[in-house]
């Protein structure tokens, strides 16, 4: 049974540390997405889950000192918006090694049944390559467009999760689009993408 | 011209685009920035292609995460006791050198005789 917000949130401030009951409930509730978001910004399931780890941990120890808890969906996700940007920076100022270390073969072997073997072969080109991109962009440009072109959230949301206006993210979000496209000219040239079917944009779950 | 500085939400015309007039009258308008919309449009549709990737949690991750939250607990609480424990060692220890050496400190009485 999904608990509310309020539930969720008063539940926790009553019974945390001793009883983690509630808190399990939480982590249930907000695993998925939060895990998600995690492995599309940092690129491979280790990190991700360390990550991810991170978020909840912070959510654990943070959550006495939530005082609206209708916003407890949102301070999660400002919280995994910020870790994982933390995160990108950090390994960004310590990378030495090439960035195709991360490549996260498995997250890019599902194949669709009602594509031809030709298509299937693109679409995992294709995957290959705008997470290449991805991963090459400036992290502040990259945390934009996972969250708005891959999960698909509104510009409010980034807005509020990142604590920045919602004019700047529009702006932020345009600049970072036109960035990832000549970037991916030059991580991808000549890939036939118009070959590709691709999936039709609209609000993630 | 940037994004969202111009009468035409640029964002509304990558994000949901439309055949209104409008939107077209303000394209052929300025091709420079329709061209820009495009590009733009490309990437939001294809970035969408990830979205398909399925996404697993490990199986034991909450597992993890509640060792990782009773750890963290227990290792507050043994701080919270060293550090009452060392706040009070070292309020004693100030006590001992202040009675050591009465000198130092004023007494009451004395200040009061003075005042008279």
């Amino acid at each position: 049974m999904l608990l509310s917000s309020v539930e969720l949130v008063r539940g926790c401030q009553r019974t945390l540390p001793d009883d983690t009951r509630t808190f399990e409930a939480l982590v249930d509730q907000y695993k998925e997405r939060v895990f998600a978001t995690s492995l599309r910004l940092m690129g491979n399931y280790h990190d991700a889950e360390e990550l991810a780890q991170e978020v909840f941990l912070k959510v654990f120890h943070g959550i006495k000192g939530l005082d609206d808890p209708a916003t407890l969906g949102a301070w999660i996700y400002r919280i995994t918006a910020n870790t994982c940007f933390d995160a990108l920076e950090k390994r960004n100022s310590r990378r030495t090694t090439s960035l195709d270390a991360d490549q996260n073969a498995e997250t890019l072997q599902a194949e669709d049944g009602a594509l031809t073997p030709e298509e299937n072969a693109l679409r995992r080109e294709l995957r290959r390559c705008l997470e290449s991109t991805l991963r090459r962009l400036d992290p502040a440009q990259r945390v934009m467009l996972v969250l708005r072109d891959v999960e698909g959230r509104p510009y409010q949301e980034i807005a509020d999760s990142l604590t920045t206006g919602l004019s700047a993210v529009k702006m932020r979000i345009h600049r970072a689009r036109l960035a990832f496209q000549r970037l991916f000219e030059v991580v991808c040239p000549g890939l036939r993408t118009s070959e590709v079917r691709t999936q039709a944009p609209g609000r993630a779950g | 011209m940037a994004a969202g500085e111009s009468d035409v939400e640029w964002t509304t015309l990558v994000d949901e685009p439309e055949d209104s007039p409008e939107h077209s009258a303000w394209l052929l308008e300025h091709p420079v920035e329709a061209a820009e919309i495009a590009m733009a449009r490309r990437v939001h549709v294809l970035l969408a292609e990830l979205r398909a990737i399925p996404v697993t949690v490990p199986p034991d991750f909450e597992a993890r995460l509640l060792d990782r939250c009773r750890q963290d607990t227990t290792i507050i609480h043994l701080l919270e006791l060293w550090l009452a424990r060392g706040s009070r060692a070292l309020l004693e220890l100030l006590a001992a050198i202040f009675n050591s050496l009465p000198g130092l400190l004023p007494v009451p009485d004395a200040a009061g005789a003075t005042r008279s």
